[in-house]
């Protein structure tokens, strides 16, 4: 239910017009600069909750088992409300989504997606353009199956599942010894700090984490929507078409991926200001940016607090660290780069950097050392190239068991601190949500 | 002790914290544009608020599955009463004062720690998981921002011998609080904006919960709470002016521009805060809070006495 006050296009309206276009961004699979660009653009004030959004910009390929949740986004914004939607140039990936949206601006990779996206706001404020209809219809998720005065139903005091929801169970409590109810809860998939297409059923008691599960909502199939964006830095593997890859490209993408990771990060930690000023150095780096990177870098460092709040935050060392592989195995000490073994990058000079703690704080020093150390690579590359086999991936490779990854490293932790570990490792998830590489596979074939 | 009609107490009150949240608005953007690199943005700061408040006021009010929609209502309209009966209290000059009470210093006390009434409600009364952790994360750390806070602002009532904060402003006049009791107003600071969840302290409606407690809240209502934190922190500042920085005294300048000058620095520190420090850990925060914060806050209620020897 939805009380609507203002008019579009009513003086109040007309003065909301010229405000900062708040939207939230559902991050599909391949989502590329979509984020960053927005995060770039001062006319656009990207939001932690869609509660607070007018615009909701959809990114990428949304598969069949995220297409509800997306709906339930769209429909948790407040009227008046707009959706734009930015996709790749796939085989009728923008008439696939302007028939199951005919409401949404339909926009391709070359466009300017902050521009639309502040047009659009304004179109529907001023009322040239109506509100969007909710795509859900307005019902109980579930409904009534309690018995009895306090509707637990079953037997016994929690048995019951009123509304589809089960009552607050027990369990051993991790912390100190105090058990507390349990209830589990689903995070995911739009959760701004969460990577892409990650869900968790997460068992909390009170708030620390009980226990995690990985739900699947990758899986391709009919009724998935739009397709992936070109630049997509986490894979990196530029053209697959194009063997072999020239690695000045590759290393570019690499430093927008961790710069791209990096704003996001500030933001989780309440810094978006410097978030947004990430986001602009993300956008196209060039090796003259080495100064800045470096700037950002020693201004981190100096920042007292976000060093103490980020130092033994999700440890990831050891055994864990080298499951993991990439970026949290290089913040753990362990020098695991496909890169090592290129004649290409030895004749550049390169080693990889790696860092000690594996905790929070080392991550983020890791991607900036890492993000930094490719644009000097860049720089120096020339038109060197690099075979299939010593790429390496700037994002985080998801471990072949990811949910117990993720299980043993955040289980036990309150739930900002698991959050945090989430978006420290940031790991790239798949179809299967653990299942080798595809975008490997795919090379290979 | 004056009497103020009510009326004009009710307009100052009312116009001093539409004017403060103005100011505190504008700083935040100002502050974040000059921390995210973005030149020539001071003209848009200055109708950014009117303009983001619009748009609060035009967009529909979603409700969530059960709300329990009086307490979420009650909410920020309580929250905003508690930070103008805080701001009712501290004294302009050393005669404009919209609420002359002998135990102002108290009053201001209990309207901080009241903070917590309407928090809680605000998070629970949405029926939904992220706000709720946040309403909890402030039960649990209430204490923890109430203590220092509270025993900071007591120092100040040594040296004066009162309670009541036109005495207290006299008695800085040949030395500000701020220097003959140093760890009082960093203390305050810290703990008030913890009460008012801003920036480092931003545990409740932080960003790690979508927005916690105003996770699910849009429109009028975001609007309203978004004023009532404003206006906490406006009370902040003005109470740590009087308090600490000598309120009205000053010289060449009248008494009131003084007292608006001092409140209007304190309050770009606080709201500058959320551009400059990270978000701490809540439970690292809580024993932060009471193995440091709180016995730093009684040495400093000593240290009050010992120099008012």
């Amino acid at each position: 239910m939805v009380v609507s006050r203002g008019r579009p296009g009513g003086p109040l309206a007309r003065l909301a017009a010229g405000a900062e276009v708040p939207v939230f961004v559902a991050r599909g699979l391949g989502a590329g600069d979509t984020e960053a660009r927005l995060l770039g653009t001062s006319a656009v004030r990207v939001v932690a909750s869609p509660r607070q959004a007018t615009v909701l910009v959809v990114a990428g390929h949304v598969p069949p088992g995220m297409a509800e949740p997306l709906a339930r986004v769209h429909d948790q914004i407040p009227p008046p409300r707009v959706t734009v939607w930015r996709t790749g140039a796939g085989a009728g990936a923008l008439d696939a989504i302007r028939a199951a949206w005919p409401q949404a601006t339909v926009v391709g990779p070359g466009d300017d997606v902050a521009a639309t996206v502040v047009h659009a706001y304004r179109e529907v404020l001023l009322g040239r353009r109506p509100t969007e209809q909710p795509r859900l219809a307005d019902v109980e998720p579930a409904e009534w199956r309690g018995v009895g005065p306090y509707g637990q139903g079953g037997s016994g005091m929690t048995g019951g599942v009123p509304y589809g929801r089960p009552m607050a169970g027990r369990a051993d409590d991790l912390r100190d010894g105090l058990s507390l109810d349990v209830v589990r809860v689903r995070m995911g998939p739009f959760l701004p700090a969460f990577p892409t297409g990650l869900v968790l059923a997460v068992t909390f008691a009170g708030d620390v984490v009980h226990a995690v599960e990985v739900d699947d909502l990758l899986t391709p199939g009919d009724g998935g929507l739009g397709a992936p964006l070109p630049d997509d830095a986490a894979d990196s593997r530029g053209d697959p078409a194009a063997r072999p890859v020239r690695i000045d490209g590759l290393e570019r993408a690499r430093c927008r991926h961790h710069l791209r990771w990096l704003a996001r990060l500030l933001r989780l930690y309440g810094l978006e200001a410097l978030g947004r000023r990430v986001a602009l150095m993300a956008a196209a780096p060039v090796p003259e940016d080495i100064a800045h990177l470096r700037n950002l870098h020693r201004r981190l460092e100096r920042a007292w607090v976000l060093g103490r709040v980020t130092a033994g935050v999700g440890v990831v060392t050891g055994d864990a660290a080298a499951q993991w592989g990439g970026v949290t195995a290089r913040a753990a000490g362990l020098a695991v780069d496909a890169r090592s073994g290129s004649p290409a990058y030895q004749a550049l000079g390169f080693a990889p950097v790696t860092h000690e703690a594996g905790d929070g704080r080392d991550r983020w020093r890791q991607r900036l050392a890492e993000a930094t150390q490719a644009l000097e690579l860049a720089g120096r590359a020339g038109d060197a190239t690099v075979d299939d086999d010593h790429i390496e991936p700037a994002g985080q490779p998801a471990p072949a068991d990811l949910a117990g990854a993720l299980g043993t490293a955040l289980t036990g932790q309150e739930w900002g601190d698991a959050l945090a570990t989430v978006a420290s490792i940031d790991p790239v998830v798949h179809p299967g949500a653990g299942a080798d590489r595809p975008a490997r596979a795919e090379a290979a074939a | 002790m004056s009497v103020t009609p009510a009326w004009a107490a009710v307009a100052g009150v009312a116009g001093a914290v539409g004017a403060g949240v103005y100011i505190a608005a504008v700083a935040d953007r100002a502050v974040g544009a000059t921390v995210a690199g973005e030149r020539g943005r001071a003209g848009r700061a200055l109708g950014g608020p009117f303009r983001a408040a619009a748009l609060w006021l035009v967009q529909g009010r979603a409700t969530t599955e059960r709300p329990d929609a009086r307490a979420w209502a009650l909410a920020p309209a309580l929250y905003l009463g508690l930070a103008a009966v805080a701001v009712s209290v501290v004294p302009l000059t050393r005669n404009v004062t919209a609420v002359d009470v002998d135990a102002g210093l108290v009053l201001f006390g209990a309207a901080q720690a009241l903070a917590v009434i309407p928090v809680f409600p605000n998070g629970w009364s949405s029926n939904s998981m992220l706000p709720l952790i946040g309403a909890f994360r402030f039960i649990a750390e209430a204490l923890s921002y109430e203590m220092p806070n509270l025993l900071a602002l007591l120092s100040v009532s040594v040296p004066a011998s009162s309670l009541a904060l036109g005495d207290i402003v006299t008695s800085q006049h040949h030395l500000w609080n701020v220097v003959r009791i140093p760890l009082g107003l960093p203390l305050f600071l810290f703990a008030g904006a913890g009460l008012a969840f801003w920036g480092p302290v931003d545990l409740p409606d932080g960003a790690d919960l979508g927005g916690g407690t105003q996770a699910e809240t849009s429109g009028a209502h975001l609007l309203a709470w978004t004023t009532g934190r404003l206006a906490m922190l406006f009370a902040i500042s003005a109470m740590g002016a009087a308090a600490f920085l000598g309120g009205w005294l000053g010289p060449v300048l009248p008494g009131a521009a003084w007292m608006i000058v001092k409140t209007v620095a304190l309050l770009v520190v606080l709201v500058s805060s959320r551009h400059l420090v990270a978000r701490v850990r809540p439970e690292r925060y809580v024993v932060i809070s009471w193995a440091v914060l709180i016995p730093l806050a009684l040495v400093n209620v000593i240290v009050a006495a010992a120099v008012s020897l």
